[in-house]
């Protein structure tokens, strides 16, 4: 080729490529250009004004955010575009009022939430690193959509329940229920983890056979409990460890054998199922259930095959005073008599399948060699961070610590060939599936020792979910809100003893239309009980109810209000504050004052008392709430005793509960003597005893509550009378 | 082949990747022409290579020689304006691969240098980084700066051949093709996570732990004593300097030898000596698991 021919040519070529480059910054590099024209388009079709073309940025420097996501998210902030005919991307936000109500996208921007790059505005749809998805070197790639959800604690991690991420929420209940931070820490979660059973005095509960049997596979021995599988798949291992791990927990409990318990009869053990159906134990233990039932009902261990793995013997000093075996155990002491208790060790100890017998307590002699390997694998496999283990010092968490598990380097997300199939990024898949199939990522010279937990799909996103949220966030500085906090540490306790087993704390409220259907949290003991009266009371209103100060004695010594019901308040074995925590916690469900609260009330003048009293005589209340002995009452109908109200109860609360019992406790036995003269009218209240007190509902109330308190003070009631067994 | 086609997709690898056909392509060039021109030395000597390159010229033709100006600037021009336009196309084809941001706490594993420097780099295997990073490179532009001072030899000059610059082209072939190139293709295909050898057909094992056992020179002769180590370690680095006079003494006749004088020869065979030290050092340290050759209680060699 000529000079001058390459000359030109390449001039040309020169030139286009200078053209291209204008061309590619001017067009190629903005294609939200075309987006936008779209959405103009959208809006036209609707006969609305179209935006103005242009780059929209969002810029946040206390959260480092430069987001321009709007630039083609044209829709999100704006209603009227939820149909499935927009585009997705053009979409409004879901739940916008809610979510971007809240979270204004010029106070908040959109990555905080999202992640991704959002900057950028180039190469965002369909190509690879879209928005920053999955692009190993951007620090805080897209979220997929049930992980948005690992952004909210960066703000509310000090509520108990974040609100609109129910996946956090049920992860974060997960984390704690099946004991990850006995191996795991985490930044979320601090309170210390409820210990499992402690592995001395296994001679005297069980068999070498069920210990073996149980390690190998405990879910095939009881479906429910939430202890892992250390050895998933059958064979290798699996033959050998759990022989060996029995044989050293053989060796180091050396405890003599309990007595054999007295002999019981068939009468023994049905008295024993109705103790079992009525005392309380169905709060958190189910055994028999044929349908499924309540997640609180199921917080103790299903006691369906219990005759399988505890000896009746043991069963007795167990249920005599769980402390006494298991100082930490979560179990409350009933306060049982001696004869309930061998009547209830009775019933549960023939709970065996048709095929098997009630378990005995035979162990072999231990062979040195193989105790050794037993303690070699129990500290492999960190046992001792959930059982204590006698000879074995519990010492930190085994695992590794999980509090910036969200940050998790890409280069640490390796996956065995072939990859479980998933649609979220790297970083999700990788921890889903180190949670279901711990074995696809198991590779030659990498040894897990991380079990695998029975989780639901479902369990096992929302376990990821709050697995991912731990993670350094920038979030905007809030007020610390003391109620949240106190109602999150109550909660907390709440959920560590099952109080919901037993007591309704708290409604759910749904509207449909009209209708307003109200779900109580907690309770479901009560339908076990044909009269609601004889059930666990609810304490969804208990802040407004009990001073605080009778709560914290109650929760501490418990001591029957309601004697006559079989049902009872045990004994926890609360922690040093937990007992304060919950005291608090009701007075600020209910916006009470804590500690202090003022609970005198003004004295009827002197010349209306007669008439208050007449008024308290014509209610006959005295006829169930028992001022002394009880009388001739049904147990169903009777109520406790008026004497204890001035140190129990809060005279506000006495007031509402005297005008409109059902509001507080829908199917309460008190009768509701004052009513509504106009139903649409809620201020119209009236009294069926228009000459007493001039007929003024307040004054009738005003005195019952001063009667009813002066009771108290007339015969003070001590706060702990010594002795009191029930 | 997956991971080697990851490694050559890299945006950063591309020139390494266009580097070794370019330079295979120009070795075989060079070799083509030398090996004609080493055919007609030994014919006719350099008149004849000479002739063979302006062509053979009947008489009464005019000379095909030709000026600077137009016929080799104006190459020059068309050269440029490919590179501007190949250059401008890159630019826009391909995106630079920026990074995360910076993050003291949490470096990249690799951590690879730009490729034009993972021979220094692959070099701290071997050599601490006063050696690797400040001594060796020092002395890398020294050498090529003293090129023209020490390079006595005036045959060869103007066209390629081996037989007339063996010396030369040996040691050009063995420092850059050899040492630089090599080093620079080991850094990009053959290191991985840690640091540790990747085949380029085999995939990056980050959980892989090599041991990193290693014991000084001393050690493989027994000698435990930090005195005694430290002085055979003097002796052993004199001794390999101490080759250069041994050179001095059996090369001392040669006409090129001569025509360089002593101060030339030392400093060229203390360069020649230094170069191939890297090689042998990196074979100690391969094959005996030396880390230092000499200990002191001040450097370690």
């Amino acid at each position: 080729m000529s000079f001058r021919g390459a000359f030109v040519a390449l001039s040309a070529a020169l030139f286009l490529a200078t053209v291209w480059t204008m061309w590619d910054e001017g067009w190629t590099r903005r294609p939200w250009k075309a987006t936008q024209a779209r959405f103009n388009a959208l809006l036209a079709s609707r006969g609305q004004p179209p935006v103005d073309e242009g780059l929209r940025q969002v810029t946040i420097p206390a959260l480092d955010v430069a987001d321009r996501c709007q630039t083609c998210h044209l829709g999100v902030d704006r209603a009227g575009l939820e149909g499935d005919d927009v585009p997705r991307e053009l979409r409004t936000h879901p739940r916008r009022e809610v979510l971007l109500g809240k979270h204004p996208v010029e106070r908040v921007g959109c990555t905080p939430c999202h992640g991704g790059q959002g900057l950028q505005t180039k190469g965002v749809a369909g190509a690879a690193f879209a928005h920053g998805r999955d692009d190993p070197y951007w620090e805080r790639p897209l979220l997929s959509r049930p992980f948005v959800e690992t952004s909210c604690v960066a703000c509310h991690a000090q509520e108990h329940e974040v609100p609109q991420a129910p996946r956090f929420n049920r992860g974060r209940a997960l984390f704690e229920d099946r004991r990850c931070h006995a191996c795991h820490s985490s930044r979320f979660v601090t309170s210390p983890v409820a210990l499992a059973p402690p592995l001395d005095r296994l001679k005297q509960k069980t068999s070498e056979a069920f210990v073996v049997a149980w390690l190998k596979d405990p879910p095939s021995l009881r479906h429910d409990t939430r202890m892992p599988s250390f050895w998933p798949e059958p064979g290798g291992a699996r033959d050998r460890e759990p022989v060996a791990i029995a044989a050293f927990l053989g060796s180091v409990n050396d405890d003599a054998p309990l007595p054999s318990a007295a002999s019981v009869s068939e009468a023994d053990v049905k008295a024993g199922a109705a103790l079992f159906d009525s005392v309380g134990c169905r709060g958190c233990h189910v055994l028999g259930d044929a349908e499924p039932v309540e997640p609180e009902a199921r917080f103790g261990p299903a006691l369906d095959f219990i005759g399988e793995r505890a000896s009746r013997a043991w069963l007795e000093r167990w249920l005599e005073k769980p402390s006494a075996l298991f100082p930490e155990t979560r179990m409350p002491d009933l306060r049982l008599s001696a004869t309930e208790v061998s009547q209830l060790a009775a019933f549960l100890a023939v709970q065996v399948r048709p095929s098997a017998q009630p378990v005995s307590t035979t162990w072999s002699t231990p062979d040195a060699a193989l105790v050794a390997e037993g303690r070699k694998a129990v500290l492999r496999y960190g046992c001792q961070a959930c059982h204590r283990i006698p000879g074995i010092a519990p010492a930190g968490r085994p695992g590794p610590d999980l509090d910036d598990f969200g940050d998790l380097p890409p280069e640490r997300l390796e996956f065995a060939e072939p990859r479980p199939a998933c649609e979220y990024t790297e970083r999700e898949c990788w921890t889903l599936a180190r949670l279901q199939h711990p074995a696809a990522l198991r590779r030659p010279g990498l040894d897990l020792v991380m079990p695998r937990f029975q989780l639901s799909d479902d369990d096992a996103q929302a376990l990821a979910v709050f697995l991912l949220s731990n993670r350094a966030q920038p979030s905007v500085p809030r007020v610390v809100d003391e109620a949240a906090l106190a109602i999150a540490a109550g909660e907390r306790v709440l959920t560590r003893y099952n109080c919901r087993g037993c007591h309704e704390v708290g409604r759910d409220e749904v509207k449909t239309g009209d209708e307003v259907q109200v779900t109580p949290r907690g309770g479901q003991i009560r339908r076990r009980y044909d009269d609601v009266a004889l059930a666990p009371p609810p304490l969804t209103f208990a802040g407004r109810k009990f001073q605080p100060r009778w709560l914290f004695d109650f929760l501490k010594r418990p001591r029957p209000v309601r004697p006559w019901l079989t049902v009872r308040m045990p004994t926890f074995s609360f922690g040093a504050h937990e007992p304060e925590v919950l005291a608090r916690f009701f007075a600020a469900r209910d916006a009470q004052p804590f500690p202090f609260d003022d609970t005198s009330v003004p004295p009827v003048p002197e010349a209306d008392q007669p008439a208050a009293r007449a008024l308290l005589e014509k209610l006959q209340c005295a006829r169930c709430h028992a001022v002394g002995a009880g009388g001739d009452v049904k147990p169903a109908e009777r109520a406790p005793d008026l004497t204890f109200a001035a140190s129990r109860l809060k005279p506000g609360w006495m007031r509402d509960w005297l005008r409109d019992p059902q509001a507080l406790q829908p199917g309460t036995r008190m009768p509701a003597y004052f009513f509504l003269s106009d139903e649409d009218d809620p201020t119209s209240w009236s009294t069926p005893y228009p000459a007493v007190l001039g007929g003024e509902v307040s004054r009738q109330i005003d005195a019952l509550v001063w009667l009813t308190l002066d009771l108290g003070r007339a015969a003070p009631v001590a706060v702990h009378p010594e002795g009191a067994h029930r | 082949m997956e991971p080697l086609w990851r490694i050559l997709s890299q945006p950063d690898n591309i020139p390494i990747a266009l580097m070794v056909p370019l330079f295979a392509g120009l070795l075989g060039f060079w070799w083509r022409t030398a090996r004609r021109n080493d055919a007609l030395l030994a014919q006719g000597g350099e008149a004849a290579v000479r002739s063979a390159m302006d062509g053979a010229v009947p008489e009464g033709t005019p000379d095909p020689r030709v000026h600077t100006w137009p016929y080799l600037l104006r190459i020059e021009l068309i050269a440029a304006l490919v590179v501007t336009v190949v250059l401008l196309v890159w630019s826009i084809v391909i995106d630079a691969p920026l990074e995360q941001l910076a993050d003291a706490a949490r470096t990249p594993n690799p951590s690879k240098a730009p490729w034009y420097f993972l021979g220094l780099q692959e070099l701290l295997v071997y050599f601490d980084p006063w050696i690797a990073g400040v001594l060796l490179p020092v002395l890398i532009i020294f050498g090529l700066s003293v090129i023209p001072y020490v390079d006595v030899n005036p045959a060869g000059s103007g066209f390629h051949a081996w037989r007339q610059r063996r010396f030369a082209v040996a040691v050009f072939l063995f420092g850059f093709v050899g040492l630089w190139l090599g080093l620079i293709l080991v850094g990009t295909f053959c290191r991985g996570p840690g640091w540790n050898w990747f085949w380029p057909w085999e995939a990056w094992d980050r959980a892989r732990a090599v041991p990193m056992a290693t014991r000084n020179w001393a050690d493989v002769f027994g000698i435990s004593s930090s005195s005694g180590a430290s002085a055979f370690g003097a002796l052993t680095v004199l001794g390999w300097y101490g080759l250069g006079l041994v050179a001095w003494w059996r090369l001392r006749h040669r006409p090129l030898v001569a025509r360089l004088g002593t101060s030339r020869f030392a400093v060229v065979a203390f360069l020649l000596l230094t170069m191939l030290s890297v090689p042998l050092k990196m074979a100690l340290r391969l094959g005996l698991s030396v880390k230092y050759v000499w200990t002191t209680p001040w450097f370690n060699v």
